[in-house]
């Protein structure tokens, strides 16, 4: 999962990356986002949003249960409070015993009683002291009111006050009960201090869940990732892993679909390849016959047929090597390609003395046909245009194979190296050939994603061909 | 000089015929593979033309039949199939020369004869002198059984030396065999043909004898 983690990561941080085909798919990667990132934000919300709601019904019930049982132990005080009450002879208010709790006494403890009305001066619990408790409204019934006060400036107080008539007396008495609010926040306080850690916990906990889910659950999207780099690595042809019930007829229909573009390549190719060779025995044909007449028609025919040949080369070795481009597991050896078409140069040029050296087993990443094309392309100009030796060397530089021609003719001047790669230059028109050979191999190379360059041979003294194809 | 054609084609073959048979050979056409590989199974011939596609028996396999009964006259393949891969099937198989159409035909007459004349003669054999090796058959060269790259003008003056190891041989002598005769001659390229090959094979591959001219010899102890 880290790992993958790190992988998404690894994606996010392109945009820094100079090159531009990087930022184009980082800015893809922007516009559609992740999926596994999308998954686990959704997943955030949702549980942050019902954690929360949830939180607040919570502590709605809890501190509502804390408060009622505050108010109801102030209640049972109110009613105590309001049977031991008497009229005195002078028609005051009187408590006949005193109310239990030490801290009606003590001045300033939290706990206090009132009981007000008529003209009489309020009559209080000496913690009140000089103080005494206001009422604020007058109530017509005779329920207990509660709420809470801010009347005494150092301390909340929670207030309970009925109206009762006792009797004897004609006076509506306001009963009073006030406790500081502080032991009420107290409990309310410790019960959130429970309360939001542990939803705050349990949120992050859903959340790493979900993550996890989201992980395992698109396993088999990196797998598919990993196949398919696999396959454009060209360790398979398709993707061969076994996957889930959802993602298993896609990777189908994704290897029928190779199988659909490599079948029409070939077959591309085939008839291509059909048309450029059944094209060429009749030319053969022409040009013997007009070479056996000299009129300006025969002429023609040499030259026109020529130019066909020409084309049906140059054309033919595309469709070789574009139809295979798809192809994107192709791998040969260089060394058995260099070996192979080195000996067939040496049938076909016995003058030539060709030798090889190098690295015998670098592979490109070029099938083996082309490969055997392209060598065979550059040893045959060194065998016909050099000097007679024709040295091959095989080495890998990065992660390129290189493959070095070198011959110990005249060379090539710096100045006519391009020409001479271009389509049908030729410097020497006194051998034969198409003068087509370079530009095949250099458009063969650049569709495998290599190149030729055009040097000079230091140890030989006549030209170097370096051809660079990717190394497998 | 006796010549076999193994060419399908109505016009190509009888064109080739009459070709050769203007040149000086005495021809025999056989326009499939079945015919061809009887032919040249029970006639001698100095050499053979084959087209690889054919009917019956495709070129390949007719090639494949002849060198497998030990006929071995040269044999120059004719096809359309020009790519290399198709060359070094070929070669392997046994042909000794390989022409793709389109060709012309003085091309054709000038390979067949180098073929045939190739075919009289030339024993291969290998030069050595302590580490180095020189192949004379494939002009190949080795210095402690790595390869090692000779211009063709010091592969020619090793050659020369090898084949005249011991002996001292004369400046003259080396400008003699080394260069054709329309060559301007410089004796000072031969010391700098020497001092390059001393680089490549070695300081005491050659002797200069003072006055004298050069000399390769086994390296002593």
């Amino acid at each position: 999962m880290a790992e993958a983690a790190a992988e998404d990561d690894a994606v996010a941080a392109i945009p820094a990356d100079p090159d531009s085909a990087a930022k184009q798919a980082a800015l893809t990667s922007r516009i559609t986002g992740s999926l596994a990132r999308r998954m686990i934000a959704i997943a955030a919300l949702w549980i942050s949003v019902l954690l929360i709601g949830g939180g607040f019904a919570l502590d709605r019930v809890l501190t509502g249960a804390i408060t009622r049982n505050f108010d109801s132990s102030l209640e049972y005080v109110l009613i105590a409070m309001i049977r031991s009450s008497e009229i005195g002879p002078d028609g005051e208010v009187r408590l006949i015993e005193p109310l239990g709790d030490q801290r009606f006494l003590e001045p300033y403890s939290g706990l206090y009683w009132q009981i007000s009305g008529g003209s009489q001066e309020p009559y209080r619990s000496r913690s009140l002291w000089e103080r005494s408790l206001k009422a604020p409204t007058p109530h017509i019934d005779d329920e207990i009111h509660t709420y809470d006060s801010t009347q005494f400036p150092d301390e909340e107080l929670r207030v309970l006050e009925r109206n009762v008539l006792l009797p004897g007396s004609k006076v509506s008495w306001r009963y009073q009960i006030a406790q500081s609010r502080e032991a009420l926040d107290l409990q309310v306080g410790a019960v959130r201090a429970t309360l939001i850690p542990s939803l705050a916990l349990l949120g992050i906990g859903l959340i790493i869940l979900a993550a996890l889910q989201t992980f395992y659950g698109l396993w088999p999207l990196r797998h598919i990732r990993r196949a398919i780099a696999a396959m454009r690595g060209g360790h398979h042809r398709r993707v061969i892993a076994p996957l889930p019930l959802e993602v298993q007829p896609m990777v189908e229909e994704l290897n029928a679909l190779l199988a659909h573009n490599e079948k029409q390549a070939e077959e591309a190719r085939l008839h291509a390849g059909n048309l450029a060779h059944a094209l060429k025995t009749p030319l053969t044909v022409l040009v013997n016959s007009a070479t056996s007449s000299n009129s300006e028609l025969a002429e023609t025919v040499r030259r026109e047929a020529a130019t066909m040949q020409r084309q049906v080369d140059h054309h033919l070795a595309r469709a070789r090597a574009v139809g295979r481009r798809g192809a994107a597991q192709a791998r040969a050896v260089v060394w058995d390609s260099a070996n192979s078409v080195a000996r067939a140069v040496a049938a076909l040029y016995p003058d030539a003395r060709l030798d090889a050296s190098g690295d015998k087993s670098l592979i490109a990443r070029v099938e083996r046909q082309d490969l055997d094309e392209l060598i065979g392309n550059l040893l045959e100009n060194a065998a016909k245009y050099g000097g007679g030796s024709v040295f091959v060397t095989i080495q890998r530089d990065g992660d390129m194979a290189e493959i070095l021609v070198e011959d110990d003719g005249t060379g090539i001047s710096p100045a006519d190296r391009d020409r001479v790669i271009d389509r049908g230059v030729r410097l020497d028109s006194g051998k034969p050939g198409t003068g087509l050979g370079l530009a095949i191999v250099r458009d063969v190379a650049e569709i495998y994603g290599g190149s030729i360059a055009l040097e000079e041979s230091e140890d030989l003294g006549g030209l170097l061909v370096r051809l660079r194809l990717p190394a497998g | 000089m006796r010549i076999l054609i193994v060419e399908d084609e109505p016009t190509l073959g009888p064109q080739l015929k009459a070709t050769l048979e203007g040149a000086g050979y005495a021809v025999d056409l056989a326009t499939d593979g079945e015919d061809g590989h009887f032919l040249g199974s029970t006639e001698n011939y100095d050499a053979a033309i084959l087209d690889l596609g054919l009917p019956e028996i495709d070129g390949l396999t007719v090639l494949d039949r002849w060198r497998r009964e030990k006929r071995n006259f040269p044999v120059l393949v004719l096809t359309a199939r020009d790519s290399w891969s198709d060359k070094v099937a070929g070669l392997d198989a046994g042909a000794d020369d390989y022409l793709a159409k389109p060709f012309q035909t003085e091309e054709l007459i000038a390979r067949l004869r180098a073929l045939i004349r190739r075919a009289a003669g030339n024993a291969s054999s290998e030069l050595i002198a302590g580490d180095v090796r020189l192949d004379t058959r494939s002009g190949r060269v080795t210095l402690a059984g790595e390869p090692v790259k000779l211009t063709a003008q010091e592969y020619k003056l090793l050659s020369y030396l090898l084949h005249h190891k011991g002996k001292v041989v004369s400046r003259t002598e080396l400008i003699e065999h080394i260069y054709d005769q329309d060559f301007d001659r410089d004796s000072n390229t031969i010391e700098v043909f020497v001092t390059r090959i001393r680089k490549k094979l070695g300081a005491d591959i050659i002797t200069t004898i003072r006055g004298l001219g050069y000399q390769l010899d086994d390296p002593q102890g």
